[in-house]
């Protein structure tokens, strides 16, 4: 079955069973590589993906539950390397990943969480965010997250004052 | 003196019974529909509120109708892990909501089930903890069932998506006790026959 959506800002089509989990289209069918394959039951989190700009478990979503919509991957969240989305840019400022596995999905769930909880606590993490990391970078992810916030709502301030210029 | 103290105490008992009862008929007359309690029902009225019972009290009905903000899971009713929670709207919270993971049919895949508008139901709806004459108050209570007279509370109860998934949980579920057929007709039954809540 033919399946049309928006995939980081490109129009794009595939022919595939309509039951097929969306992690594996694109992965194996766009050839997407960030988002990551873990527990394939919903719970871990790796296959962390937004869809209209909501977070989804892609290894539990049927691919025909996107026709029509915007798929942001990992790969999607900058413009390009010149560009750094905040979280990107706090991941790397706080050396956050170890292994690296799941930080795909720890990162597409901060972006959400970033948006909807400009200045988040602890425990607003702690709350909204259900990622697991077996390497234990929990701490460093908080801190990542905090430092994301701060750089999002700096860009938004130079954002505001160049408009107001 | 004790025997005294014993019969106040059972007289005040008796006052506030009939008093509960005086009120909750006043709120089933608000209702309307409900026909008037007859006596001579109650033994077919107590039978099919026990069937109905039945199913609102199993694991695939009753894990999704907490009184507090989680959900539970399975036959043993564990707390939902992953921190989920109600929300402001009964659909999760403000980034990791219910469809994050649950979709509008179980999921082949990962066997997460599914159904449309998956949720949890409004905490006036709770029913996990309470006594069958709690929750055979909070069915017939307009200010906790959602507003629904009797009709519609069948009507809810036998159409709704999400109520029916319970006897399509998918694989490793088991579904509620009693046929969706039964379950209707006794609802239908308890509520024609004047909605008769036990004693205890």
């Amino acid at each position: 079955m033919k399946i049309d959506f928006e995939i980081n800002g490109k129009a794009t089509s595939v022919d595939v069973d309509p039951q097929m989990p969306l992690l594996w289209v694109v992965r194996d069918e766009l050839n997407l590589k960030a988002t990551k394959y873990g527990c394939g039951k919903a719970m871990c989190g790796a296959c962390t993906l937004h869809v209209d700009g909501d977070i989804f478990r892609s290894c539990s979503l049927a691919v025909e539950y996107v026709s029509g919509k915007s798929v942001t991957t990992l790969e999607g969240l900058s413009k390009n390397e010149g560009h750094l989305h905040p979280v990107q840019q706090a991941w790397i400022d706080e050396n956050v990943p170890q292994c690296g596995y799941c930080q795909p999905g720890f990162m597409m769930a901060a972006a959400k969480l970033i948006t909807v909880i400009p200045n988040p606590t602890d425990q607003d993490i702690k709350a909204n965010i259900s990622n697991i990391c077996r390497c234990g970078t929990h701490p460093r992810i908080i801190k990542a997250i905090k430092r994301a916030a701060q750089i999002q709502q700096t860009t938004t301030l130079i954002s505001d004052g160049k408009a107001k210029e | 003196m004790l025997k005294l103290t014993f019969f106040k105490v059972m007289i005040i008992g008796l006052g506030l019974t009939g008093m509960l009862n005086a009120t909750v008929l006043v709120n089933y007359k608000d209702t309307s529909l409900l026909k008037p309690v007859n006596e001579d029902d109650r033994e077919k009225s107590l039978k099919a509120f026990g069937t109905v019972m039945e199913v609102i009290k199993s694991p695939r009905c009753i894990n999704c109708h907490p009184t507090n903000d989680i959900p539970r899971q399975g036959n043993v009713h564990r707390l939902h892990p992953f921190n989920v929670n109600r929300g402001e709207d009964d659909h999760g919270g403000l980034v990791q909501k219910c469809a994050t993971c649950h979709h509008k049919e179980n999921n082949g895949y990962t066997n997460v089930p599914g159904a449309p508008h998956w949720g949890l139901a409004p905490k006036t709806m709770g029913w996990f903890g309470l006594t069958d004459v709690e929750i055979a108050h909070a069915l017939l209570d307009k200010s906790k069932n959602g507003g629904r007279s009797p009709a519609d509370l069948v009507k809810h109860m036998s159409t709704d998506s999400l109520v029916l998934w319970a006897w399509n949980p998918g694989k490793g579920r088991s579904a509620p006790p009693v046929p969706v057929d039964e379950f209707r007709k006794a609802l239908d039954e308890w509520l024609e026959t004047g909605a008769h809540i036990p004693d205890k």
